[in-house]
């Protein structure tokens, strides 16, 4: 596959091309139909399916202009391929460079496992709703993630690392099927070394080289002694796993209102438009993919 | 205002000006196709096989293509839609479809441009429906067979003679255009048309209430009948396609070696169980059960929510071609029971 093929302004007139690569439609809606011209500029290899993706705008305005909030997607325009929506795995406050973590799967993710450094790609947004991160100030906060979910939830994990005096004490639970699918694990011990972050990791198929804990991401729930009533907590990972902690954290004593979901769909025109992700009568592209958990009980087939 | 009308002379005179599309087509296959004159198109058909939406959301549309070598862009439908377009008998629930399309289409905070501009450029000559089918059932939908909504002409047939009916501005104006082609309409005329009307009404399929469905299907998620529809239903998914109010689409990107780079839009049916398949592999709606239930409750609960009237015209297309007789009127019939 040819790995120059340059991004094109493929959304703009031939007129309104300027040159700044910044592209407007006729319904201008603040960010959204905006592609910023981005490349690559790094590649780090998680696992054998699962690369982090570096990527920056190439125009400098832009780049500081570029802003996201915790739990928010955006759409990556490979050209020629198509466009995918993705959580966005850096840093809110780092600006200009987003991070992507890409499992290879489909058509588009395929190719992008194999371009290399420098290639061009286009990105837009961010949408979504968000993690309500200022609502948890001075509360006790947990961010429980299993397998990929680990990817949306980093963005929050920076972002309370980086605001440790906002709250109060701060749990990660992050469980996977087998060690070899751990994502970022060379950022546990930074995480650790925050203070008073405590990580808690979980397989459940373990080999021969693992020393930590086995068993279920809900076996965790018995190692820790939080004040339930000041707590919230943000579960990303399977549809299969939302049932059973949020049950568990129910338990627990946490409000549905305190607990927030990002629930995955499959999403295609991003408008409400052409059906995929709707939940109900909700779109997740439009009124997700963050929901309170509250609000997701109430929604049919959510999960 | 109302005047008998030559229509293969008004046809002659539009098509300098204008696109004119109408029902083209025997009962094995037909659909709304761009005529020349009267003698190509067939306004005996009941319904067209093919719904309008076919004209405001083509089955595969371009939305750009990209020259890669000469770095040109061009935006494809820019220059097709643009065409003033006039759409000649389209029936009541045709219309209605086109309506609730627009409904979602143009709604909201995010409208889609090339619906819009589709919308905008569109005359609509309705013809009233003097032979309902036996799969019809428009009357549960508020739609009669003589419904001028959404239209801004009406013809109805008698005696082999064209009545036309100007209903807003723009048809007042074919009036004054073409002073030629229209005569002065005499009261018996006039009786005549009030009488079939009377007995196309007559016609009508009352058989099904709707009221307070949405009701009774937001309870009924969990019941067994879902699957057992679901057991003969083999997910060809044409009862989407023809369905005049379905809106999924698909978007594609393809480039074929030293070709233009293109996007594409297609119909989608949420029938097709890779339809919500994620790149996890998880599948919101991985069940044929779950997405049969998928079907009715988006035209007839979440529709309801979120645009206030159900998502369906009773065209009866669904009926008539689903090849393994999943009917819409009997599942809801049982749901309402």
């Amino acid at each position: 596959m040819d790995l120059s093929l340059k991004y094109q302004d493929v959304l703009s007139d031939n007129k309104k091309i300027k040159t700044g690569g910044r592209l407007n439609r006729k319904t201008d809606l603040g960010n959204f139909e905006k592609t910023y011209k981005s490349e690559i500029t790094g590649i780090i290899e998680l696992t054998p399916l699962e690369k982090l993706f570096q990527i920056q705008i190439i125009d400098q305005d832009e780049r500081e202009r570029f802003s996201f909030k915790p739990g928010q997607f955006l759409m990556l325009e490979v050209p020629g391929f198509g466009e995918i929506p993705l959580s966005i795995s850096s840093s809110p406050s780092r600006r200009g460079v987003v991070e992507l973590c890409i499992r290879k799967q489909g058509r588009v993710t395929k190719f992008l496992h194999k371009m290399q450094r420098g290639a061009s790609v286009g990105i837009k947004g961010p949408f979504g709703t968000h993690f309500p991160m200022e609502k948890f100030a001075n509360a006790n906060v947990l961010l429980i993630a299993g397998g990929l979910g680990l990817a949306a939830l980093r963005s929050a994990i920076y972002y309370v690392e980086e605001n440790r005096n906002m709250f109060k004490d701060i749990f990660i639970m992050y469980g996977t099927n087998d060690p070899n699918q751990m994502l970022f694990t060379y950022q546990y011990e930074t995480w650790k070394k925050t203070d008073g972050i405590k990580l808690f990791t979980i397989v459940q198929n373990p080999d021969k080289k693992w020393s930590g804990r086995v068993g279920l991401i809900t076996d965790l729930f018995n190692e820790i002694v939080i004040d339930t009533s000041n707590t919230h907590a943000i579960v990303c990972g399977p549809p299969v796993m939302f049932k059973f902690v949020c049950n568990k954290l129910n338990d627990l004593g946490i409000p549905m209102e305190n607990m927030f979901v990002s629930l995955e769909r499959r999403m295609h025109c991003g408008m409400g438009k052409c059906c995929r992700c709707n939940v109900g009568s909700t779109y997740t592209c439009l009124s997700g993919p963050v929901f309170d958990y509250w609000t997701v009980m109430n929604l049919k087939e959510a999960i | 205002m109302e005047k008998i009308v030559n229509l293969s002379r008004l046809i002659e005179e539009l098509v300098k000006e204008y696109d004119v599309f109408a029902p083209v087509g025997d009962d094995n296959f037909s659909q709304f196709s761009p005529i020349k004159n009267l003698g190509e198109a067939n306004l005996d058909l009941i319904n067209t096989t093919k719904p309008l939406k076919n004209l405001f959301l083509p089955q595969s549309e371009k939305l750009f293509s990209v020259d890669g070598a000469k770095e040109n862009i061009t935006l494809e439908p820019k220059k097709n839609i643009n065409n003033k377009r006039i759409i000649l008998g389209a029936k009541a629930c045709e219309v209605k479809g086109i309506e609730l399309l627009t409904k979602v289409y143009t709604g909201g905070t995010l409208p889609d441009e090339l619906f819009e501009e589709r919308r905008k450029n569109t005359i609509i000559i309705g013809l009233s429906c003097l032979e309902p089918r036996d799969t019809c059932f428009c009357a549960a939908l508020g739609v009669n067979p003589f419904e001028e909504k959404g239209m801004d002409l009406v013809l109805t047939k008698i005696n082999g003679k064209f009545v036309m009916k100007s209903l807003n501005q723009k048809g007042e104006e074919f009036f004054k255009k073409y002073p030629d082609v229209f005569s002065e309409i005499n009261k018996e005329d006039l009786e005549k048309r009030d009488k079939l009307k009377e007995s196309v009404l007559k016609k009508q399929n009352l058989s099904l209430d709707l009221k307070e469905i949405k009701e009774k299907l937001d309870k009924e998620v969990d019941n067994p009948l879902w699957e057992e529809i679901s057991q003969r239903c083999i997910n060809c998914g044409i009862c989407t396609y023809l369905c005049p109010t379905c809106q999924c689409f698909d978007i594609h990107d393809e480039a074929g070696k030293g070709q233009a780079l293109c996007r594409f839009r297609t119909w989608d049916s949420c029938m097709f169980p890779d339809f919500t398949l994620m790149a996890g592999g998880h599948n919101p709606r991985g069940k044929k059960k779950a997405r049969i239930r998928q079907r009715f409750m988006h035209k007839f609960s979440y529709f309801i929510d979120n645009f206030y009237e159900p998502g369906c015209t009773g065209c009866g297309r669904c009926i008539k071609f689903c090849p393994v007789n999943v009917d819409i009127l009997e599942i809801l019939k049982k749901v309402k029971d």
